[in-house]
């Protein structure tokens, strides 16, 4: 382009732009000229400063976003990162034999972000619909507008989870959750206990053990889109699963055990009771029944009966402890199974007047008939006579009484033995049969398990392995020589053979026992109730050299003999599990 | 040093800015990049010494600092583009040539920029036409009707129009400015000027409610309402047409909030983003969040937390309209602070030009320029940080789009031809005016 060209046009385009409507300004001069630009020029002035505090107020504005005590940048990185903790899969729960008493199975909860949902009503239909719920129950959960959470069905079938979320409603998603279950429902419930829908033990062996079964969960760190969507995994660990516990019940005993006693239960109108199948070689339990029975799998729905009675119920025992009684007077070397005693109808200790359960004149008894029918009065003469308190009390807590036995269950409670400077003058009357002490039936079982084992009283215990590691039995504790022992032994299979305990004879074996049939203090410490008893029996098969105890404890039964009642529950039970255990005679 | 040195040394200074802030990038996600980054890189400066030699041999008066400006703007949404995405900023690259061609083509088919005021009409009428196309054969994105489609490339026209309308309006403007300075006619007791004077005020104000409504653009509409009414005002100092174009709008921005859902629900996030957090509010929210996970300097170009891993950008339609956030998501508080006052900056040296400007209608098309351009960037950076209601509408140079990158060097083009003429005819006599025209 010509420079001639370009200075024509510069000075021609004076003359355009001061074209037709603006002549007669131009003759004016540049004064005119001069006076409208000043005026334009101080609008456009006017109009950058409106501009300088239009910029200075979005300036402002990006300050107050970026300080705003930082709460908006800890939601950026709170929705963009989120650390997701990896559940890692529970141990199963399994009888001795591997018979599966917990499990963990998939399962996917469904959860919602309500105020998302555009129509809620809409969507509790499809939702309920798909994952099988009542519509109302739905519509309730979601139906809150201002709500970022709700659960809409946990631990759901994964089928109908995945239906629910191919729905493809806002905010609606899933995620995999184990659900507990256990497969037998009723048996062994109050043992294994349960686990909540978060996965943690909260009774029973699930409680006991509830750090080995979890494992450990790992965790991921995951950037995520506000719908709860994983975008992108920035780190991984993954959960060790826990580890598998196996228990020393027979779930085979213990279904039996199960039966029995809620029969039992039933059949003699009584609340409850409570049988323990132990190896008293082992101090392993092959059976711990409770009854009322349970559904493991609805656990929450009986709270009364969620406690396994064996070791947190204590009771009087009655005559079941006059064995302790015998034993300490033998062991002491006061008595023989042969020692005799002349024993008045009744006698008096302190304030209180003794009977034996039958009425009978003066008779004489040696030691293993006191024990075959159960004299109170023999048992007392023995305890006061000839132990006195001190040593009596030496050989109660030196068979265990008062104190925990040590088994691998929660919440095992002491029972309760009167300390020595708090006796009363009758208190001596009361001891040596049974009353005026509380025990647990797992004390008297470990007791008895003693008299079984030669002397050597095991440990009891539920535990057979966890994970790779199998539990050995805890080295036995010796309380009786295992003459006093075997001495004991014959004399409590008299008491099956020919005393209060015949109901609980086994065909081809011979069986040692004591039966139990103790008033229940009642409430008011006011003395003892004239109708509830707690009838029991606990025994030991075969008696020369015996594989099992089992001890059945039953609750307020009607009537309430203990060799009524509770023998006949031990001859089905030791029945069976001898047979089950391929146990010879 | 020559008004020409000053830029090309400021030139210098953003091509080393660009430099470091493309290595930043690149040191930051090294695994994937391409040749494409290097090249981009060259391009750039190459087409920034093109519009700079340009100017030595035509506009050797014009302001020294727009180019620049532009330039870093341009090399910030550049390297914030690739960032997100190495295939756009390619993309951008070649919009950039583009639009660096135009900036060279107005120059020398301008030349003068008094002559367009001769062809106000004309171009005012092109600026319609390019409504009118949109309207008619656009294409929806995002709710909003802004695009068409022609041979391949995806053209905004607003863009181009909103130039258009700036150059009609100034020559209007200019010449009828007395007759719509004086009231003739009362209306309810307020002195107004005679109708025919006031046709292009209700012209105007159709227009933007077409925007409104057809193209459901409400940050074009506010932004042709708005330039009109600051322009209609700078030209008669009459407050009523302030008062009354406002009122006008207000009715028309009124009525598209209760008849367009669009708008509404625009309004509905502006005033409470969170309940509609994971829908609609979703966008700003994550915008904010963006800039607010900023803090005061950022981590570094490259390094903000942007994309999801599937290279999926944290806020929807980050490169476009939310690159102010990945901007000050970055650079932090720093670089959105710093970003606004280049933006100021910009604008400035517009009014600046307007204030120099020789006469009425270069001034008010200078000034028009600059409100446009500072409008346009108040709308957007107001929108994503929840000041006003959110309406999209690209930042200048920085958003990636080929209509905004090339209708902005357009604008600057016009606004260093009324700096440098402004000059030459202010420097008295002939020779003295011959001298300064032949600098090169």
């Amino acid at each position: 382009m010509g420079h001639d060209a370009r200075h024509d046009r510069k000075t021609g385009s004076v003359g355009r732009r001061g074209s037709a409507p603006r002549r007669p300004a131009r003759r004016a001069g540049r004064t005119t000229r001069d006076a409208v630009r000043r005026t334009l020029d101080g609008r456009v002035r006017l109009l950058r400063i409106v501009f300088v505090i239009a910029f200075l107020a979005i300036g402002g504005k990006a300050i107050a976003l970026a300080s705003a005590d930082g709460h908006l940048a800890a939601m950026a990185r709170d929705q963009q990162v989120r650390t997701i903790a990896l559940p890692s899969q529970r141990g199963v729960i399994v009888d001795r034999d591997g018979t599966q008493l917990a499990v963990a199975v998939a399962a996917k909860t469904v959860y919602a972000t309500p105020y998302m949902l555009d129509n809620p009503k809409a969507a509790a239909r499809r939702l309920a619909a798909a994952l099988k719920l009542k519509w109302g129950r739905v519509y309730r959960a979601i139906d809150d507008p201002r709500s970022g959470f709700t659960y809409v069905d946990r631990q759901a079938d994964p089928a109908l989870a995945d239906k629910a979320t191919a729905l493809g409603l806002p905010g609606v998603a899933s995620y995999v959750e184990e659900k507990r279950v256990y497969p037998l429902n009723t048996v062994a419930a109050q043992v294994v206990g349960y686990a909540g829908i978060d996965g943690h033990g909260l009774a029973g062996v699930e409680y006991e053990y509830d750090k080995e079964l979890a494992g450990t969960p790992g965790r991921q760190v995951v950037v995520q889109d506000p719908a709860g969507q994983a975008l992108h995994v920035m780190q991984s660990v993954s959960p060790k699963p826990g580890q598998d516990v196996r228990l020393t019940i027979d779930s085979g005993i213990q279904i039996v055990a199960d039966n029995v006693l809620a029969e039992t239960v039933r059949r003699f109108h009584a609340k409850g009771g409570t049988a323990i199948v132990e190896n008293p070689r082992t101090g392993e339990i092959y059976a711990m029944s409770n009854v009322p029975l349970v559904n493991a799998n609805r656990f929450g729905e009986s709270p009364a009966h969620q406690g396994n009675k064996a070791v947190i119920y204590s009771y009087e025992p009655g005559s079941t402890f006059k064995m302790v009684t015998i034993a300490a007077a033998l062991s002491d070397g006061l008595v023989t199974p042969e020692t005799s005693f002349v024993l008045p109808p009744a006698l008096r200790v302190g304030d209180r007047v003794i009977h034996d359960a039958e009425l009978r004149g003066t008779e004489r008894m040696n030691v293993s008939q006191i024990l075959a029918k159960s004299s109170n009065i023999g048992a007392v003469t023995i305890g006061w006579k000839l132990l006195g308190k001190q040593r009596l009390l030496d050989w109660i807590y030196r068979f265990g009484f008062g104190k925990l036995t040590g088994i691998d269950f929660p919440g095992e409670v002491p029972g309760f033995v009167l300390p020595g400077d708090q006796w009363w003058s009758s208190t001596i009357g009361n001891v040596p049969m049974g009353q005026g002490i509380s025990v647990t039936p797992i004390q008297m079982v470990a007791a008895y398990g003693a008299v079984a084992n030669g002397g050597v009283m095991m440990k009891p215990h539920l535990t057979a392995q966890i994970g790779d590691r199998v539990i050995r039995p805890a080295a036995g504790r010796r309380i009786v020589s295992a003459a006093v022992a075997r001495q004991l032994r014959g004399m409590l299979s008299d008491v099956v053979a020919d005393g209060t305990g015949t109901e609980a004879r086994i065909p081809g074996y011979v069986v040692a026992g004591k039966t139990g049939t103790a008033q229940k203090a009642l409430p008011n410490g006011g003395g003892y109730s004239k109708v509830n008893y707690v009838a029991s029996f606990i025994g030991m098969v075969p008696a020369r050299d015996p594989q099992l105890v089992v001890a059945v404890v039953v609750d307020e039964p009607h009537p309430y003999w203990g060799g009524t009642v509770a023998a006949p529950a031990f001859r089905q039970i030791a029945g069976y599990a001898l047979q089950r255990l391929e146990i010879a005679p | 040093m020559s008004r020409r040195n000053t830029e090309l040394l400021l030139l210098a200074v953003v091509g080393v800015a660009a430099t470091i802030a493309y290595a930043s990038v690149y040191a930051a996600r090294f695994h994937d990049l391409r040749r494409d980054s290097i090249v981009t890189g060259v391009i750039f400066l190459v087409l920034f010494l093109v519009i700079h030699l340009t100017e030595r041999r035509y506009l050797p008066q014009g302001d020294p600092y727009l180019v620049p400006l532009a330039a870093l703007l341009s090399a910030i949404g550049l390297t914030e583009i690739y960032r997100i995405s190495p295939a756009l900023a390619l993309k951008q690259g070649e919009w950039l040539l583009i639009g660096v061609a135009l900036f060279v083509a107005t120059v020398l088919v301008v030349r003068d920029v008094g002559r367009l005021a001769a062809y106000r009409y004309l171009i005012g009428a092109v600026g319609l036409v390019l409504l009118a196309l949109t309207v008619v054969a656009g294409t929806s994105v995002n709710g909003s009707r802004l695009w068409i489609r022609v041979a391949g490339f995806s053209i905004q026209p607003s863009e181009f129009a909103k130039i258009a309308i700036v150059i009609f309006l100034a020559g209007y403007l200019n010449q009828n400015k007395e007759m719509l300075s004086v009231p003739t006619a009362r209306l309810l007791g307020v002195p107004v000027p005679p109708l025919k004077y006031f046709g292009p005020l209700l012209v105007m104000w159709v227009l933007s409610l077409v925007m409104l409504v057809f193209m459901k653009d409400f940050g074009m509409s506010l932004l042709f309402m708005a330039t009109f009414i600051a322009m209609i005002y700078m030209a008669t100092a009459r407050i009523a047409y302030v008062v009354a174009g406002a009122l006008l709008f207000a009715v028309g921005a009124g009525g598209a909030y209760q008849y367009v859902p669009h708008v509404h629900e625009r309004f509905a996030i502006w005033i409470d983003p969170w309940k509609t957090a994971a829908t609609s509010g979703y966008q700003l929210l994550q915008s904010l969040f963006a800039m607010a996970d900023g803090g005061l300097v950022g981590a570094g170009f490259g390094r903000g937390y942007l994309l999801y891993s599937n290279h999926v950008p944290t806020v929807p339609d980050l490169q476009t309209d939310f690159i102010f956030s990945a901007v000050a998501n970055e650079l932090g508080l720093a670089g959105g602070i710093g970003l606004i006052l280049l933006y100021l900056l910009f604008s400035w040296r517009g009014y600046h030009i307007a204030l120099q400007a020789s006469d009425g209608f270069s001034k008010l098309l200078a000034a028009g320029l600059a409100t446009v351009f500072g409008l346009q960037t108040f709308i957007i950076i107001g929108g994503v940080t929840r000041l006003i209601p959110l309406t999209g509408i690209t930042l200048p140079f920085v958003s990636y789009g080929g209509s905004s990158l090339t209708a902005n060097l357009v604008l600057a083009a016009l606004l260093l031809m009324v700096s440098h003429h402004s000059l030459v005819v202010e420097a008295g006599s002939t020779t003295e005016r011959l001298r300064l025209a032949e600098i090169v």
